[in-house]
Parts: structure tokens; C-alpha cells; sequence
């Protein structure tokens, strides 16, 4: 495991889990604020909501969201759906 | 903390910058023992006890004892030598053992062994009215105990621990630190792989560098494809086959009992490689490496090979430190056969304490051994893709035991058994999408230990950030087909 190219392996790696981080956020803020509408009243509840709802503006103004709803979306079409026994 | 969560996300984040940043400072000081290498140590299990204590954290300083109790014993053992006799080892595996039993054996052996036993002795004596009252007032304390999380893990981890030292394969630890984080490291605390001593502690001892090169495809691949098998497939199969069947037998005919019975056979394989995989991933990105827990065990041809590539180190450690000390094969072919069953037997109570477990070890115990004798007597082998499928469906048809273990018990096996007979009754689960799923989760398997490697080449090509990238738009299409909320690992019971 040893990198001939030194320490830069590491820090690129660490780009690498920023840039997941960033763009999973970003993709997924509108699902996150909706779950912390769903959490327990409480200082928890509105500090994750007024860090979440800027990026969730962002999000669904770029349309980034709509990986996540496409993907509902057949989840709902094909796989939630019961066979009909008729 | 349950790893597919945002608060795992979070945890995880924090704790990969300050194990790296931390090294990053180390190496700039130069030393081998400096200030942040025992400062990275201590964050590295500070991280392991704030994951663990998120569920209790009365249960992690339990952990943290057993930590300093077992290094205890290793350096008693290794500052006598040989002096020391067995009687360190013995303390320290009776000591294990015994934790271990009371919080997960106590209220069956009371209710499934003593009690009923109890009752018949008591009525020979014809004190029955004071033994039904004696387990009246002993049930309140019965119930007050809770099964730590992951404790059949970890006790079976520092089991090796003790045992390796005694044998003098392994040195112990150079500082406690390094142990308990050997013992309590989070990736694999609650639900494995089990990892020895041998390969842990010297990481632990001295810590990846910066230097390491961190091979983040294989750990993005492992991650990703864990959350899939967990959040898509598993949960899914859980959800809207297994559990309606295993909960009301009774309301289903033969082709449902079929499509249940595969469902839990591929939801417990994608749950619990989902747990490894994603256990290897997060452990690689720290630096360290695991060995792998599952190798397509659905294509094993026969009894033998299955055990070899399912859950591979418990089997291997039910192998070492039980089948071998046993006398494993080396004394005549009847020993071979009790040594294979009792193993067996002790590995199917080790997942839960319950005759329904006990019953599931024997039998595998008893096909081992059945498998071994036919080996040696009849020449004729069927043709491997016939042995596959026979031994996949013995196989399946033995999770309904465990299945039934966990929850129902005896009952719930015995419905689902009559489930099959109702033949031309009509058909209430999603059987085509349950099927698209199960074929998708049986499929799964192709990535599983070296099969991975052709993915994770191509993938090591790209540059990080296009990794990272990817691996968000892979999250994000999982997020959106997983059902809402996450289900606990199967493997957190045991």
C-alpha cells in the first residue's frame, strides 16, 4: 500500500471524500430537510433545518435533486407495486 | 450509530480529517513516538467508544474493561512465560465465556433449560408451588438484562487475543492503547469481520502513514456496493417478502413460503456482506486493511466450500480455536464427525440463544460430516451446477430454522413448513418485483472477493474527484430507491 508518489495520495483522497461529501449534500438537501421536518421539536430540529434549507434552495434551484426523485420514482413505479391477483 | 445514516456520514468525516490530519502532524515532527502519534491513538479510540456509546454508554465502558482486563492477562503471560502455566489463559477465556453467557445465555438457559427442569424435579419433590414462585420473582431480574450490542464480536476477538498469546503466536500489545483499539475499533466493533490479533495490533502499534496510499476505489466500490446490498436489496426484500411471511405462516400458500424463503436466504447475505463490505471500505479509508467475510458462498457445490466463503472469519476462528484444540481430523474418522457437529453446534448458539440456533448448528454440523463420509466412500460426483443448486436450497431451507430462531420460534417453522403445502393457493406477495430483486441480490455475489477486482482496476484509473464524484450520483440513485428509514443489521442481535 505503499505510494511511490508519497503524501499526496492521502490528500488526494481526502479530495476525493470532499467532493463526495459536497455533491451528496447538495443532490440529497431537499430529502435531508424534509427528514428534519420530520425530527423532534428542539434546538436539533432548527439548527440541522437552518443548515440544510439554504442548500436545499440551491439544490432544487440547480435541479440537482433530480437524481433522487427520478430514482423514487421507479422505485414507486416498479417497486413498491403489488402483483394484481386479477 | 448505524453506518447508512446521516450521523454516521458526519461521524465518519470528522474522524477521517483528525486521523490524517493528526498524521500529517506526526511525520512533520519527526519520531516514531511523538505527542500526536499518541494523540491520533487516543482519537482513534475516543471515535471507537463515541460509535459504540451512541447506543449505550454504560456498555462501552464495559468494553473499555474488558480492554484493560485481557491485556492484563496477556501481560501476565507473557512476563511468566512458560511459568505461568495454563492457568492465565484459562482465567481469561472463563472469564470472557462467562461475561459473554450472562448477558446472552442467561434467560435461556432459566427459561429454556432450569425452569421446565426445575419444574419437573420440583413436582417429584412436591415443592412445585415454591419453584413456580421462585421463577416469578427470578423473571423481573431476567429482564433487566440487555444483550450488549456486538458483544459475541468482540469477546470472540479478544478470545484470540488470549489464546494467540498463550500459544506465543502473537505478542501482546506494546501499549493498552493499542489493544483496546485493536479491541473496540469501530468499522468492525458490532457486527465484524472478526480480525486477529496478529493482523490488527501491529497496525494499531504503528499507525498508517501518510505515505499509505489509500486505495479509495476499492474502498468507494465496497461502501457503495454494501449500500446497496443493504438499502436497495436487503431492506427491500425484508420488508416486502420475508417478514410478512415469517410473520403470519398461516395467510400464505407454496409460492409465497418459495419467494419468502429466498428472500430471507438473500436478504441475510446482503445485510450481513452489506456489514463487512462496508466495515472494509471505512477501514481502508483510515488505513488499515481487513480480510474479506464473504466470498459468493449461494455458489458454493458443496457443504464444505460454503462454510469456507460465508461469514470466513468466524468460520475460520470456530476452526482454530475449537474444531483443531478438539483434535479436528487427527484422531480417527467417528471424532471427526462429534468434533465437526459440536463446532457446529457451538457456532449456531454463538448466533443466538435459542434451541432454534442450537438445532440450525447440528444440522450443518451433521451435513459436514455426512458430506465427508460420502466423500470417502461413494466416487460419484455430481456435476457442480447440480451440487450448486442442491446445496443452495439445503442451505436456504435451513435459514427458515434460524429465521424461525429470532423470532416465533419452533411455531413460526413449523407454518412456514405448511405454507408450502397449500400448492394452488393464490399468490399475495410482489412476486415479479420480488423476483427482479432476488435475482439482483443473488447476482451480487459476482462482486464478491476477487470478483471485485476488475471493477475496482478500472475505477483506480480516474482521478479522486471523479471518484468522489461518481460515488455521489451512485449514493444519491440508492438513497432513491431504498424505502425510507433504515432497518438495523440482522447481526446486531448476535
Amino acid at each position: 500500500m505503499k505510494d511511490s508518489e508519497g503524501k499526496n495520495a492521502t490528500w488526494r483522497a481526502a479530495a476525493g471524500l470532499a467532493v463526495f461529501y459536497a455533491l451528496a449534500v447538495l443532490m440529497n438537501a431537499p430529502a435531508m430537510e424534509k427528514n428534519a421536518e420530520n425530527m423532534d421539536y428542539g434546538v436539533a430540529r432548527d439548527a440541522t433545518k437552518s443548515l440544510v434549507r439554504p442548500v436545499a434552495r440551491l439544490s432544487a434551484m440547480l435541479r440537482l435533486d433530480f437524481l433522487r426523485r427520478g430514482a423514487a420514482c421507479v422505485r414507486g413505479r416498479w417497486l413498491d407495486q403489488k402483483d394484481d391477483p386479477q | 450509530m448505524l453506518f447508512p445514516t446521516l450521523t454516521f456520514a458526519v461521524f465518519f468525516a470528522v474522524v477521517f480529517g483528525l486521523n490524517w490530519g493528526l498524521a500529517a502532524l506526526a511525520e512533520r515532527h519527526a519520531g516514531s513516538e511523538n505527542g500526536f502519534v499518541s494523540l491520533r491513538k487516543l482519537v482513534l479510540l475516543a471515535a471507537s467508544l463515541v460509535f459504540y456509546g451512541w447506543w449505550s454508554w454504560p456498555f462501552a465502558l464495559m468494553l473499555l474493561a474488558s480492554s484493560v482486563i485481557n491485556h492484563g492477562f496477556a501481560l501476565w503471560m507473557a512476563g511468566r512465560g512458560a511459568q505461568a502455566g495454563r492457568l492465565p489463559v484459562v482465567l481469561a477465556v472463563s472469564l470472557n465465556i462467562g461475561v459473554l453467557v450472562f448477558f446472552k445465555y442467561t434467560g435461556f438457559l432459566f427459561n429454556g433449560a432450569v425452569a421446565p427442569l426445575g419444574v419437573k424435579v420440583a413436582g417429584w419433590l412436591g415443592r412445585g408451588d415454591a419453584w413456580i414462585a421462585f421463577l416469578e420473582s427470578a423473571q423481573p431480574f431476567l429482564d433487566m438484562i440487555v444483550l450488549p450490542v456486538g458483544i459475541s464480536f468482540y469477546t470472540f476477538q479478544a478470545l484470540s487475543y488470549v489464546i494467540d498469546v498463550s500459544r506465543g503466536e502473537v505478542k501482546p500489545a506494546r501499549r493498552w492503547i493499542d489493544f483496546a483499539n485493536y479491541l473496540a475499533f469501530f468499522p468492525q466493533l458490532v457486527a465484524g469481520p472478526i480480525v486477529r490479533a496478529g493482523h490488527l495490533i501491529p497496525a494499531m502499534e504503528n499507525l498508517p502513514g501518510t505515505e499509505t496510499r489509500l486505495d479509495t476505489a476499492r474502498a468507494g466500490v465496497l461502501i457503495l456496493l454494501g449500500l446497496i446490498k443493504k438499502m436497495v436489496i436487503a431492506d427491500y426484500l425484508a420488508t416486502n417478502l420475508a417478514d410478512p411471511l415469517f410473520a403470519m405462516p398461516e395467510e400464505f400458500g407454496a409460492i409465497d413460503a418459495l419467494m419468502g424463503v429466498y428472500a430471507y436466504t438473500l436478504q441475510i447475505y446482503c445485510d450481513f456482506s452489506a456489514y463487512s463490505d462496508i466495515a472494509i471500505g471505512c477501514a481502508l479509508l483510515l488505513g488499515f486493511e481487513f480480510p474479506i467475510n464473504f466470498d459468493a458462498p449461494y455458489f458454493s457445490d458443496s457443504f464444505k466450500t460454503f462454510w469456507r466463503r460465508w461469514h470466513i472469519s468466524l468460520s475460520s476462528w470456530l476452526r482454530d480455536y475449537l474444531y483443531i484444540p478438539l483434535g479436528g481430523s487427527r484422531r480417527g474418522k467417528a471424532r471427526t464427525y462429534a468434533n465437526l457437529m459440536l463446532t457446529m453446534f457451538l457456532g449456531g448458539l454463538w448466533h443466538g440463544a435459542g434451541w432454534a440456533f442450537a438445532l440450525w448448528g447440528i444440522l450443518h454440523g451433521a451435513l459436514l460430516a455426512v458430506e465427508r463420509m460420502l466423500g470417502r466412500i461413494v466416487s460419484f460426483r455430481p456435476p457442480k451446477w447440480l451440487a450448486r443448486i442442491f446445496v443452495f436450497h439445503v442451505v436456504a431451507f435451513l435459514w427458515i430454522l434460524f429465521r424461525a430462531g429470532s423470532a416465533g420460534g419452533m411455531e413460526t417453522f413449523k407454518g412456514v413448513l405448511n405454507a408450502f403445502r397449500a400448492v394452488g393457493a393464490e399468490s399475495t406477495l410482489p412476486v415479479t418485483a420480488g423476483a427482479v430483486v432476488l435475482a439482483a441480490g443473488f447476482a451480487l455475489q459476482l462482486c464478491d472477493g476477487a470478483r471485485l477486482a476488475w471493477l475496482t482496476d478500472r475505477v483506480r484509473r480516474w482521478p479522486a474527484w471523479v471518484q468522489g464524484g461518481l460515488a455521489a450520483v451512485v449514493f444519491t440513485i440508492i438513497l432513491g430507491l431504498a424505502p425510507e428509514g433504515v432497518a438495523p443489521f440482522i447481526y446486531f442481535q448476535f
